[in-house]
């Protein structure tokens, strides 16, 4: 049976012991401060345009 | 209950089942109401010398804001703006442009004129006719360069805000028309004779292909009809073919057919004719008396012009055109 530490998992074994919880929580501090300096974005739909009728042109049913 | 609507602006004159669109891609059939799909969004927005158009006895020397949206109401096999003008609206980078900000970013860029080109204006003509009603109330001029596909009543209808027409006479056989652009040669003609009786200022370009129209015979024909229909003093412009499209399998236009045409033209009443999309002395323009060059271009740009009060300054003839 393959341990974590085997060449089968390397990026999970890795990614686990290098963040502890308290650089975890210095992360999302850090990305929270940041984000309170970026630019929202307006998430609404554009209003859909109105098209305009086209000249010269004739309805065929009503004949 | 079907609803079916004609199209009444081109001699395609499509005839559309509810959600179709138009053969120019530009129109579509909405619940029985034929739309413009077009209106207020170019894809081509540029400022160009009137040069380019080509216009050469139109305001030389001054820059036309030049507009295009998607779309066009022939598919000319040599076409040169295929990916605009042979693409749906949708396909295309569209900007935010309605009339009235064509004529203010006109002024704004010091334009004499707005210029409706590139693809086909017919394809957009709702936002070419009201574009073209501001434009006038506010003393900019309005051209277009067109293939001339379109119906006597709107060509009429526009006319009277229009100052000045290039069309493309394609050629002179209905054959070429049928088989090269899918469309015919009659209506093109009569465009041009509409064009010259409203009074609106008409030059004429004719791409020469290669084994396809570059028959001196057929050239001399359509030249002997434009001295007898429009008159000496319509100038045109004989244009080099570049292979484009579906017609790369042709070579450029050797320079000596486009002068054998040049002289074709001119021997047989021509008075202004020019060689374009090549570099030569056909590009400049001569006094048809004095014979010394009045405007001199390399390329589209003018070198020097000669033209004062729309007579030539050596011998005092009076040259046709718009020159102020």
């Amino acid at each position: 049976m393959a341990s974590a530490d085997s060449a089968a998992h390397p990026f999970l074994v890795y990614g686990v012991n290098m963040m502890n919880r308290r650089k975890f929580l210095k992360l999302v501090l850090l990305g929270g401060i940041f984000s309170l300096f970026s630019r929202k974005v307006k998430a609404e739909r554009k209003p859909e345009q109105k098209l305009k009728e086209a000249m010269f042109w004739r309805k065929l049913d009503n004949e | 209950m079907i609803k079916r609507v004609q199209c009444e602006l081109c001699p395609n004159e499509c005839v559309l089942e509810n959600g179709q669109h138009s053969r120019c891609r530009a129109r579509m059939n909405k619940d029985g109401t034929l739309y413009s799909l077009v209106y207020g969004k170019p894809c081509a927005v540029h400022i160009d010398p009137i040069e380019k158009k080509p216009f050469f006895h139109f305001l030389p020397g001054t820059t036309a804001f030049s507009i295009a949206t998607a779309g066009c109401v022939l598919s000319c096999k040599f076409c040169q703006n295929w990916q605009i003008s042979q693409a749906n609206p949708e396909e295309t980078d569209n900007y935010d442009l309605p009339p009235d900000k064509v004529v203010s970013q006109a002024i704004a860029y010091k334009c004499k004129s707005v210029t409706y080109t590139y693809t086909e204006p017919t394809a957009f003509y709702e936002y070419m006719y009201d574009t073209a009603v501001i434009a006038k109330k506010h003393g900019v001029k309005n051209t277009m360069h067109s293939c001339g596909y379109i119906k006597e009543k709107p060509l009429r209808k526009l006319s009277k805000y229009l100052n000045a027409a290039d069309i493309d006479l394609k050629a002179f056989t209905e054959d070429y028309y049928n088989r090269i652009c899918s469309g015919s040669l009659k209506p093109v003609l009569n465009s041009l004779v509409v064009l010259k009786e409203e009074g609106v200022w008409l030059e004429i370009t004719n791409l020469v292909i290669p084994t396809l129209n570059d028959d001196m015979k057929n050239i001399k024909e359509m030249c002997k009809w434009i001295l007898n229909n429009l008159g000496p003093n319509v100038p045109i412009h004989f244009s080099r073919f570049f292979p484009n499209y579906k017609l790369n399998n042709l070579p450029p236009t050797p320079l000596e057919t486009l002068i054998e045409a040049r002289k074709t033209a001119m021997d047989v009443g021509l008075k202004f004719v020019y060689i374009g999309n090549i570099r030569h002395e056909g590009e400049n323009t001569f006094c048809p008396k004095c014979k010394k060059v009045l405007i001199e271009r390399i390329g589209y740009f003018v070198k020097q012009n000669n033209i004062s009060n729309g007579k030539c300054r050596f011998c005092s003839t009076s040259i046709p055109g718009v020159w102020s």
